[in-house]
Formats: C-alpha cells, sequence, structure tokens
C-alpha cells in the first residue's frame, strides 16, 4: 500500500535531471527537525524546502498543468507553512499535511481569474517542461517518446472535471488510498473511491488508442 | 495498493493508471527554487503578499457588499412601511370608486385590497366608509365624499400623510402611532396641517371648507399658503374659509362633534387609543 509516509513515487533524479542532492527523501519522519521548523530556525526550514519542495511543485505542476501557476502554487503552499510552522505536529509526517495544503491551493487556483486566463493559452507542449521532463539519458529517442506520453497523459488530464482531475492524481500519481484521498478531500471513503472510479473510466476514454 | 481495486479494473483501464503512475515528476527551475528557498529560510515570504485565491463569485467582497446592501435596504425599506388602509366598515346604500373600479358595500374585500396603499376614493349614494390604518390613522367619509387619499405615514421616515379633497365630508383621528408624522389636508379653498388630533374637513363647494377640531390642534391656511403656515385652531373651534379667501373661526359643529366622537369610539382601539 502506498502511503505519504512511503510514496509509491519517489523522487527520481535519473526522470527529473534537476533535484537537491543532499535532501533525504520525503516520507522519513524527523521529530527534531520539525521541531526545529516549528521556532523557523532558518537551517531546518531549509532542509524542510529541500525535502518537500519536489513534492510541492509536481503535485501542483500535475493538477494545474502550467509550470507558472505550480510555481505560484509552490509558493503559496510554503508561505502557509512559513506562517503555520509553529502548529506543526514534529510527530507526524508533514507529506499528508503538504498534499493536502496544496490541493486546496490548487483548488483556490481553479477559481480564479488567473486559472482561466492561463487555461486559455494552456500549453501542455511547453518546451520548457518536455525539457524537464526528459530522462535524463541523452537518448533523444526515448526523450521523444516520454515526452510525447507525458504530453498526452497531462492534455487528458487536464481534460478532465476537476475534481476528478485530483481524485485521479492524488491516488496514482501522489500514491496515496482511498482514505488518505477521502481525508485530504474532506470527502467519505466510498465517495472518494467512486470519484476515483469515475475519473479512471473518463481518462481511460479519453487516451483510448493514444497511448 | 491494497485499495486499487485492481481486481475491477479492465486492461484499458489499468493501462492507464499505469500511464499515470509513470508519469514523471516536474521539477521548479533552478533559479525558482533558489529564489523561493531564499524567501522560505529567511521568512521573507511571510513578508510579502501570497496569492490572494480567488473567492467563488458569490462570496466576492465586490459583490456581495452591494447583495447585502441591496438586501438590507429592501429589509428596511419594507419594515419601514406603514400600515396598509382597512375598511373598518362600509354602511348603506350605494358604491365606492376606487381609482375608476366601483365597489358595493358588500365588496368589501376588493374594496379592502384595492385601497390597501390609498387612492382616488369617491363615495357616491347613501355609503358610507371607515377607513382605518392600524395604530395610525383613521378617516371617515361621508356620502359623496370625493379625495386622493395618500397611504399611511411609515414607521420612521417618509411620515408624511395627506389627502387632497374636491369635495365632501371626510373626518380624521390619529392614533399612537402617528406621533413625529403630520397630515395635510388641501381643498379648493384651504390647506390643513394637523399632527395629532381629531378634526373635520367638510368641503362644499361652492360655499367653501370648514375645518373642525375635535381635539389638538390644526393649523389651516388659505388655498395658496403652504402645509403648516396658517391660523391655529384650538379644539373646540372651526375655520370657514370661502372660495374668496374669507375666513373666519368659530365654535365647532354639532354634527362633527357628534361625528368625530363616533369615528373615535369605533376605531379609538384599531389606533391604540384604548
Amino acid at each position: 500500500m502506498s502511503t505519504p509516509d512511503s510514496p509509491s513515487h519517489p523522487p527520481d533524479s535519473s526522470v527529473s535531471g534537476e533535484g537537491s542532492p543532499q535532501s533525504p527523501p520525503v516520507g522519513t519522519p524527523d521529530a527534531a527537525l520539525l521541531e526545529r521548523v516549528r521556532t523557523r530556525d532558518p537551517e531546518a526550514l531549509g532542509t524542510f524546502y529541500d525535502r518537500y519542495l519536489d513534492l510541492v511543485f509536481g503535485l501542483a505542476w500535475r493538477l494545474l498543468g502550467d509550470r507558472t501557476l505550480a510555481e505560484d502554487a509552490a509558493s503559496e503552499v510554503f508561505l502557509k507553512v512559513h506562517r503555520a510552522a509553529d502548529r506543526l505536529d514534529p510527530t507526524r509526517d508533514p507529506a499528508p499535511w503538504l498534499t493536502t495544503i496544496t490541493t486546496n491551493v490548487c483548488r483556490d487556483l481553479w477559481r480564479s481569474g488567473a486559472y482561466r486566463m492561463s487555461r486559455r493559452a494552456a500549453d501542455v507542449d511547453d518546451p520548457a517542461a518536455a525539457a524537464t521532463l526528459s530522462s535524463g539519458r541523452n537518448d533523444p529517442e526515448a526523450d521523444a517518446l516520454v515526452s510525447e506520453r507525458e504530453r498526452v497523459v497531462q492534455a487528458a488530464l487536464m481534460q478532465l472535471p476537476e475534481p476528478l482531475r485530483t481524485a485521479i492524481v492524488l491516488h496514482d500519481y501522489q500514491g496515496l488510498d482511498h482514505r488518505q484521498v477521502a481525508e485530504t478531500l474532506h470527502i467519505a471513503h466510498d465517495a472518494a473511491r467512486k470519484r476515483y472510479s469515475r475519473a479512471l473510466a473518463a481518462l481511460e476514454r479519453l487516451l483510448r488508442g493514444k497511448l | 495498493m491494497s485499495e486499487r481495486d485492481e481486481y475491477a479494473l479492465t486492461p484499458a483501464e489499468r493501462a492507464t493508471r499505469d500511464a499515470v503512475e509513470r508519469l514523471a515528476r516536474p521539477r521548479p527551475d533552478a533559479v525558482f527554487r533558489a529564489r523561493l528557498r531564499e524567501d522560505f529560510v529567511t521568512g521573507r515570504i511571510g513578508r510579502r503578499r501570497g496569492l490572494t485565491p480567488s473567492r467563488p463569485w458569490f462570496a466576492r467582497p465586490a459583490l456581495l457588499l452591494p447583495l447585502a446592501a441591496g438586501f438590507l435596504a429592501v429589509a428596511v425599506g419594507i419594515a419601514n412601511r406603514g400600515p396598509d388602509w382597512r375598511v373598518r366598515s362600509a354602511d348603506g346604500e350605494g358604491r365606492v370608486l376606487v381609482d375608476g373600479q366601483a365597489f358595493t358595500a358588500r365588496e368589501r374585500a376588493g374594496l379592502e385590497r384595492r385601497l390597501r396603499r390609498g387612492g382616488h376614493v369617491r363615495v357616491e349614494g347613501e355609503l358610507t366608509l371607515d377607513l382605518v390604518a392600524s395604530g395610525t390613522a383613521a378617516v371617515a367619509l361621508a356620502p359623496g365624499a370625493d379625495l386622493v387619499l395618500s397611504p399611511a405615514p411609515n414607521r420612521w421616515w417618509s411620515r408624511d400623510m395627506s389627502a387632497r379633497m374636491t369635495v365632501g365630508d371626510a373626518y380624521f383621528s390619529t392614533g399612537r402611532r402617528f406621533r413625529g408624522a403630520h397630515l395635510d389636508v388641501r381643498t379648493p379653498e384651504a390647506v390643513v396641517r394637523a399632527v395629532g388630533t381629531s378634526f373635520a374637513v367638510l368641503c362644499e363647494p361652492p360655499r367653501g371648507t370648514c375645518v373642525c377640531v375635535l381635539t389638538g390642534l390644526v393649523r389651516v391656511g388659505g388655498r395658496s399658503a403652504v402645509p403648516g403656515q396658517g391660523v391655529d385652531i384650538p379644539h373646540g373651534m372651526r375655520r370657514v374659509i370661502r372660495p374668496n379667501q374669507v375666513a373666519m373661526t368659530l365654535p365647532i359643529l354639532e354634527d362633527s362633534v357628534h361625528r368625530l366622537h363616533h369615528q373615535l369610539t369605533t376605531v379609538g382601539g384599531d389606533l391604540g387609543m384604548d
């Protein structure tokens, strides 16, 4: 079972090409670190940031489908974290908390004029994004295939209604189970299952013959 | 993946799920990463203005405030509205025309609906009409009366009440909630202002207008006077103004005393004067 404590998709520097090698893996609760984050110790904040930025940014990017908006969302999430740092529970893994904040921030952005404007000019073929998503194996053909599949899947995700997109991204991309999805979205467990089921069926229809 | 419903997925759905699972982890570029890190670590992020997530359209202050103000204005407007005119009694043969629509004494409900906010009232035949606006004012119209009656005074503002008579006798009494309001009656010969009283206006062209004051004080002016200007007529007296604007103050008419007493007796309860 995949949980935020043990994500099914740990950051893979071979895929992303960028990263922060000094960051320990996400999902390892570090009470001492979190205790220092609570006091807003700069060094602890830096470590916390290095550890969780990719989780936040990746989720935001998949939900919003736009690099600039994902950056806005990540900034907003870390602003909220900074403000609420003293309420952090050092005994608990902060990943689910960050996932919830990120999802909520994305939801706020969806409702904003900025998001609607950006969707009009939405470009999942964003060359910058494609470059970021390259395999890093110096294999242009493989890169092209990965990039094309990424583009098709992301484009299909962006066609889903936002609640369905959130359900499938949290479940399959973020690796949460239905219970965690339900907690993140503040809906019932059964509702989370049904929503995921509908999302998967809808996405399958959108991707039919394209994968 | 204990809850992934593996058994229920079709091959196509499984492929779809795998495609989502295999999506790469996009990462922010180095410049953004470094800038945000610096802001987060130094606390500058808390001092800069964060994104202001847009609220749903119905929760936006720009819309909510005018909407709330509108609702408030409507609510206050409704609360301010004075009482409607009710038909206390309609006795005798004849009919009442309200804004041209005729009612007999038996069609009281329709008459009351039509008269709720006043109107042009003409009493024909031998009919006598008693109207009351609960707690505020009462008007009795004798056969032959013709007047335009305004709504009863509002509660807090727009507390003017007026009547414009062309002919006939009308008897006015004000109630407890009339306090602070004023009643102006205009006839072809006179302008009458009362601020809490019982009085009669007898309008008999071409003989003139007679204002009989049973209680309180009424100010009576000539036809060109502004309401509130003129001669104070105390209780027990009457003011007669001829069409040529010759005026005199005399003792009240017995018939007016009788009729106003009768009005106060019958609608005193409705006016809160018990």
